[in-house]
């Protein structure tokens, strides 16, 4: 008998699950696939409810169906205010007469008075002269109050009033007769002049040009068809209640709305875009800059894909408008408005992009030279037209006229001495008593780790000629990088990103340098619970939010350095294990 | 920007290369007969331990004779290989295979394993290639036959032998000041033979190259620039030796290298000062003693290697590391019936000198166990084997199965299926060099593969055609982790799939034609990460490569074409690397006929495609270069076969 082979193969094995799904066609609970994209069709304001159903401007979606804010109702594919609104006056369709407003939810006689339902003038109303119910006599007409045989031949002082059908009325003020007899101004609306508009606080943004109080209507907050973002609410005029900022998580995308006391007012929303590719799939976003081109247009520096995405906040989820490349495959830096532009700074291709925020027309002012070594890193404006910039392979500052697009300054960092490599990051623009500064983060890298590199700040003139001064932040602030100034230009904070990683095991504390540019000197020095503070944003209420470039957390302080706290904007990365971090934070709008 | 790895340095075990199985005397009444390898001409054995039923493919040095090639280039023509480059003429070159990433394979030196423990991938340009008589690539999960780490194949570069090497020079000069001087003898002797040969290269690397450095504006121009400090110097030699003592075999190997080049930088981040110089020295022995006990061979090998690498980046200044590695091992085989069974078990370690990684060492054990059975008449092949590996704290079991079925003679099927493990290197637990962070806690990399091919061999034509899939986890990826630092984690799983094609016949006698393709399809195979289901980046989804050579007499033209399509640079695949078609022709002429002299004229990248590598790393141009060439033994017509 033929002896059989022993097998060996212990364990064969068999490959591990079917095939998987096909690539670019599968969404994850609770998302749908909507063409190319995954939505959420119970939040998705675009794809509410159902794939294309969007809702209208102005309108959330909740549990999969369209709603207004907290004191609007849907009237048709509007939001209004029934306790304002003249066309839908205490609910939907109930229009004021003309001549009436709405107060409370009630229809009000702008002349004061309402007879048999009517708004009448009883200064002038025939049928209600003087009173409701004391009409003139046929051929008598009612003036000021009182029958009398005929209105003033002279049309009054004005020579504005009329005859109307025995009323004798100031045709240049009557809602009624706007202008002559008969013509009737439409709801809501007042006569002025001899012609109907709307009154204040009121604009004819309605159907028909029906008014509308725009000092509360989300869907027209300030003017006709300026539209809060769906998740804040119309007063004064303004609106109101969005976040206090934004932060943006660099390896999910996610972009995280919060609120002045960190809480989360709306859910965290991925950031994908289409792709630069023809034909590729939408593109998960890397955020590293935010920038507000308007209340409601975020723009967002997508660094890992080399785009910029441009965001439509009118609604929650944000929509995404277009994306426009960065000439990549290196990594953009940074996102700032400048001179009317947005500007990109691109430091693996050596350029700055400027982009028309209106048609997003692209241009570029380039840096390199094929013999250079350059790499454009961080920049800030002056507030009009000149962009300050920190090359950190050529160890310079320019000054750029984006007005002409022109390098019109260059300044050498002074030297670190041997073996020490000076190296120009943070900068922003201050306001000192003098004039305008320039404010550079110059750290001196010889050994990032574990001893970290020193760092100064060099106060440079507008004109870059040379360096006024040097403020040492000390010796607690090591690994230093980015800088922000004060909306007012008085405050600048230095980040100091400390040791971090590995240096010391684990994550260590960071540091920020809070210099009082009027004196040059370090106001405070102070310690947060991040494990290498960043990026920071003064909020609308003085505050400062720093972004942690070592884990997902943003740090809130006061202008003064007291009552610093921390909150958790990004989750941990996927399998519990590694790096995210907040990319970005920039203020609410 | 993020700073290199440091590359290049020794794995734990080596084995010579295998003859055992071809000249041992058989002593056994059921001797296994050899595997009948259909083909036209029947090709040498390979020397080096191999497994009869993977896919392999055989690129014989020779056939490339008095061509301006590196070993980048002569792996390229094989089907699944993918190779990556940071400029050319002696500059960075890795390889990947079916789709797996450079740390998943195994370089092996004569049997000797350039992967190695300090990470990074293996630079192919420092090999000199004037030295190689065949590089031998074997696709697919090898980690059963060659040890933890092979997930995606192994590269087996084999230099010259003693029965191999004829006494031969080459000089060649071309563009950008590139110059290389070879030769080679042998002696041969009643008990034995020795061999040695020597080859020098050098270039500036100085050519021009087009630049957009406002790429963001379409319609830009492009600006005309020369590429600086891209030059690079290597010298090398290899020794061999074989003698007969008793019954018993002898076989010594020395391989020794350096050099130094500049670090020339992406196009928008010169580095105008970077330079490295490195070394490699190897020495290995091998004695095999046919029945030594009984009926079992025995085969006893031992090896080591210094690796030195010394890289100067502004502005931290020089970087030295130095890794020395050792092991040995013994070998059993012993035929009985239709099987022939084989255990092996070795031990090895190796120690990394640098500074910048707190001077790591770890030892190396393994035990193997494989049965090749033979059945059907010698028609079916069998081949289960099994591994043990532990490489440091980490340690698991590759098992594999293979078979090779051939129903008649112009046809066989082969099928395999496998699983392995790749342990992290120093350089990933270890590695804090500037901006690179390392992460001490990671495990290693697991994926599980499986193969069928077909080949057809009928007179002077092969085809073959093969199917693979794979499946990986705990993929060890590099995420941004502060911003502009970097940081590996265990997070990827991956999808590849894909098929090889070949073709080589011989329309006439003097003509030979060779053609290959690759097809890939991967995905991110994570459900939890954002590109989930995107393609994979750095993974061409198509690549092409044809070779004609004629060879009418005294004259020789060659005409090559290589073609990828565009791959994706990131995760999303929202930024891309261009494809590429580069063609080279060459012509010669064999000026005297003893001794054999053949000079010959070459023209590289005739259609000028400039696509970049690697993060814009420009490639040259069209470059033309000329070679001398003369032997003492008359030169065989150019050929590649395919298994």
């Amino acid at each position: 008998m033929r002896r059989l082979p022993l097998l060996l193969s212990l364990g064969v094995l068999l490959l591990s699950t079917a095939c998987p799904p096909k690539p670019g066609a599968v969404c994850q609970s609770p998302k749908t696939s909507c063409g190319s994209e995954c939505v959420d069709e119970t939040t998705d304001p675009r794809n509410c409810g159902g794939c294309g159903q969007a809702c209208a401007s102005g309108q959330s979606c909740v549990a999969g169906a369209c709603s207004c804010g907290a004191t609007d109702v849907a009237c048709g594919s509007l939001c209004v205010d029934p306790k304002a609104d003249p066309t839908n006056c205490g609910g939907c369709g109930q229009a004021c007469l003309s001549g009436a407003y709405c107060d409370g939810g009630s229809c009000a006689c702008e002349t004061g008075a309402s007879c048999d339902g009517r708004c009448v003038d009883l200064q002038s109303d025939h049928d209600n002269c003087g009173s409701c119910g004391s009409p003139c006599g046929a051929s008598d007409v009612c003036f000021g109050g009182h029958c009398q045989a005929a209105c003033p031949a002279d049309g009054g002082a004005a020579g504005t009033i009329q005859d109307c059908g025995g009323s004798c009325v100031d045709t240049s003020s009557a809602p009624l007769n706007c202008g002559g007899c008969g013509k009737a101004c439409g709801a809501g609306q007042i006569c002025s002049a001899g012609s109907c508009g709307c009154g204040a606080g009121l604009g004819a943004c309605g159907p028909d040009g029906g008014c509308v109080d725009v000092t509360s209507n989300p869907q027209n907050c300030g003017a006709c068809g300026s539209a809060c973002p769906s998740f804040e609410s119309c007063s004064a005029g303004h609106c109101v209640g969005g976040p206090a900022l934004f932060a943006a998580c660099y390896h999910s995308g996610l972009l995280v709305p919060l609120a002045a006391d960190g809480g989360a007012p709306l859910a965290p929303w991925p950031v994908v875009a289409p792709s630069p590719v023809d034909g590729g799939l939408p593109v998960p976003a890397n955020p590293i800059s935010l920038v507000f081109t308007d209340p409601k247009t975020l723009w967002l520096l997508d660094s890992g894909n080399g785009q910029v995405d441009v965001l439509d906040l009118t609604t929650w989820p944000p929509t995404p408008k277009v994306s426009i490349g960065t000439g990549g495959p290196d990594y953009p830096n940074q996102i700032l408005l400048c001179g009317g532009k947005v500007v990109v700074v691109v430091s693996g291709n050596d350029s700055i992009e400027t982009i028309d925020p209106a048609t997003y027309a692209v241009g570029a002012i380039s840096f390199g030279t094929p013999s250079a070594s350059t790499n454009p890193y961080l920049a800030a404006c002056d507030g009009a037209h000149t962009l300050y910039v920190t090359d950190s392979s050529a160890q310079v500052v320019h000054a750029v006229d984006l007005s002409t697009g022109t390098v019109t300054a260059t300044l050498a960092v002074p030297d670190g001495g041997p073996g020490v490599s000076p190296d120009p990051s943070g900068i922003g623009v201050a306001a000192a008593p003098g004039g305008p500064e320039v404010l550079v983060t110059l750290e001196y890298l010889a050994n990032y780790c574990p001893s970290g590199a020193p760092a100064d700040v060099l106060v440079l003139p507008p004109s870059l000629g040379s360096v006024a001064a040097t403020i040492d932040p000390g010796a607690s602030c090591v690994n230093a990088g980015f800088l922000s100034v004060s909306p007012g230009g008085g405050l600048a904070v230095e980040s100091c990103g400390g040791y971090y990683g590995s240096c010391t095991g684990g994550n260590g504390t960071g540091t920020l340098a809070l210099i009082d540019v009027a004196t040059g000197l370090v106001s405070g020095l102070v310690t947060v619970p991040l494990g290498a503070p960043s990026v920071s944003a003064f909020l609308g209420d003085g505050r400062i939010a720093v972004a942690d470039s070592a884990s997902g957390s943003v740090a809130l302080l006061e202008p003064d350095g007291g009552g610093v706290s921390a909150v958790a904007a990004c989750p941990a990365g996927p399998d519990g294990g590694p790096g995210e971090f907040v990319g970005a934070v920039v203020a609410g709008p | 920007m993020v700073r290199r790895l440091a590359i290049s340095i020794a794995l734990a075990l080596w084995r010579m290369p295998d003859r055992a199985l071809a000249e041992a005397p058989s002593q056994s009444a059921t001797e296994l007969p050899p595997v009948d390898v259909p083909t036209s001409e029947s090709p040498e054995l390979p020397r080096d331990e191999r497994d009869p039923t993977a896919l392999t493919t055989e690129i014989r040095a020779k056939d490339y004779a008095g061509e301006e090639r590196s070993v980048a280039e002569l792996v390229a023509s094989a089907p699944g290989a993918t190779i990556h480059r940071l400029g050319d003429f002696g500059q960075l070159a890795t390889v990947t295979l079916r789709g797996s990433s450079a740390d998943q394979i195994i370089v092996l030196l004569d049997g000797v394993p350039l992967t190695s423990a300090a990470g990074g991938t293996v630079d192919l340009s420092t090999i000199p290639p004037e030295l190689i008589d065949r590089i031998e690539v074997l696709r697919g999960d090898a980690g059963a036959r060659y040890g933890a780490g092979a997930l995606g194949g192994v590269i087996n570069i084999v230099t010259r032998r003693p029965s191999e090497t004829v006494s031969a020079a080459t000089v060649g000069a071309g563009e950008w000041n590139t110059e290389d001087v070879s030769a080679a003898g042998a002696l041969a002797g009643a008990s034995g033979g020795a061999a040695l040969a020597a080859s020098f290269f050098r270039s500036d690397g100085d050519f021009p190259y087009r630049w957009n450095p406002t790429s963001e504006l379409a319609g830009s121009p492009l600006l005309g620039a020369v590429r600086r400090n891209d030059w690079s110097d290597l010298a090398g030699s290899v020794g061999s030796g074989s003698w007969r003592l008793g019954r018993s075999e002898l076989t010594v190997v020395g391989e020794g290298s350096f050099g130094a080049r500049g670090l020339a930088g992406p196009v928008d981040a010169l580095t105008p000062t970077d330079h490295e110089q490195f070394g490699r020295a190897i020495v290995g022995a091998r004695l095999d003693d046919p029945h030594a006990l009984g009926p079992l061979d025995l085969e006893l090998s031992a090896h080591g290697r210094l690796d030195s690498l010394d890289v100067t980046l502004a502005p931290e200044g020089p970087l030295p590391q130095t890794d020395l590695e050792g092991g040995g091992s013994a070998s059993l085989a012993w035929a009985i019936g239709p099987e022939l069974w084989r255990a092996e078990a070795g031990a090895g370690r190796e120690t990394l000198q640098a500074a910048d990684e707190g001077n790591p060492a770890r030892n190396e054990l393994f035990a193997s166990l494989s049965d090749e059975i033979t059945l059907l008449r010698e028609r079916l092949l069998v081949v289960p084997a099994i591994r043990w590996d532990a490489q440091g704290p980490f340690e698991g079991v590759s098992p594999k199965l293979g078979a090779s079925f051939s129903p008649w003679a112009p046809l066989e099927l082969r099928a395999n299926v496998g699983e392995s493990f790749r342990a992290p290197t120093f350089g990933e637990l270890y590695l804090q060099q500037g901006l690179v962070a390392p992460n001490p806690s990671l495990l290693p990399e697991r994926g599980e593969s499986a193969d069928l091919g077909v080949a057809f061999s009928e007179g002077p034509a092969l085809a073959s055609l093969t199917a693979f899939a794979s499946s990986y986890q705990d993929l060890i990826v590099y995420e941004v982790y502060p911003p502009f630092a970097v940081k590996p984690f265990n997070i990827g799983r991956a999808w590849i799939e894909g098929l090889e094609a070949s073709l080589s016949v011989r329309p006439a006698a003097s003509l030979t034609l060779e053609a290959v393709y690759t097809y890939l399809l991967t995905w991110d195979d994570d459900p939890q990460s954002p590109t989930y289901g995107y393609p994979l980046p750095y993974r061409p989804p198509h690549h092409a490569h044809g070779r004609a050579v004629w060879q009418p007499g005294r004259f020789l033209a060659t005409l090559e074409a290589d073609w990828a399509t565009p791959q994706a640079l990131n995760a999303a695949g929202s930024l891309t690397l261009p494809g590429h078609f580069i063609v080279d022709a060459g012509a010669g002429i064999r000026v005297l006929d003893r001794p054999e002299l053949w000079l010959t004229a070459e023209a590289k990248n005739l259609t000028d495609d400039q696509a970049p590598d690697l993060y814009g790393y420009p490639l040259p141009g069209t470059s033309f270069f000329l070679t001398l060439r003369g032997s003492f033994d008359p030169q065989s017509n150019p050929r590649s076969h395919d298994r």
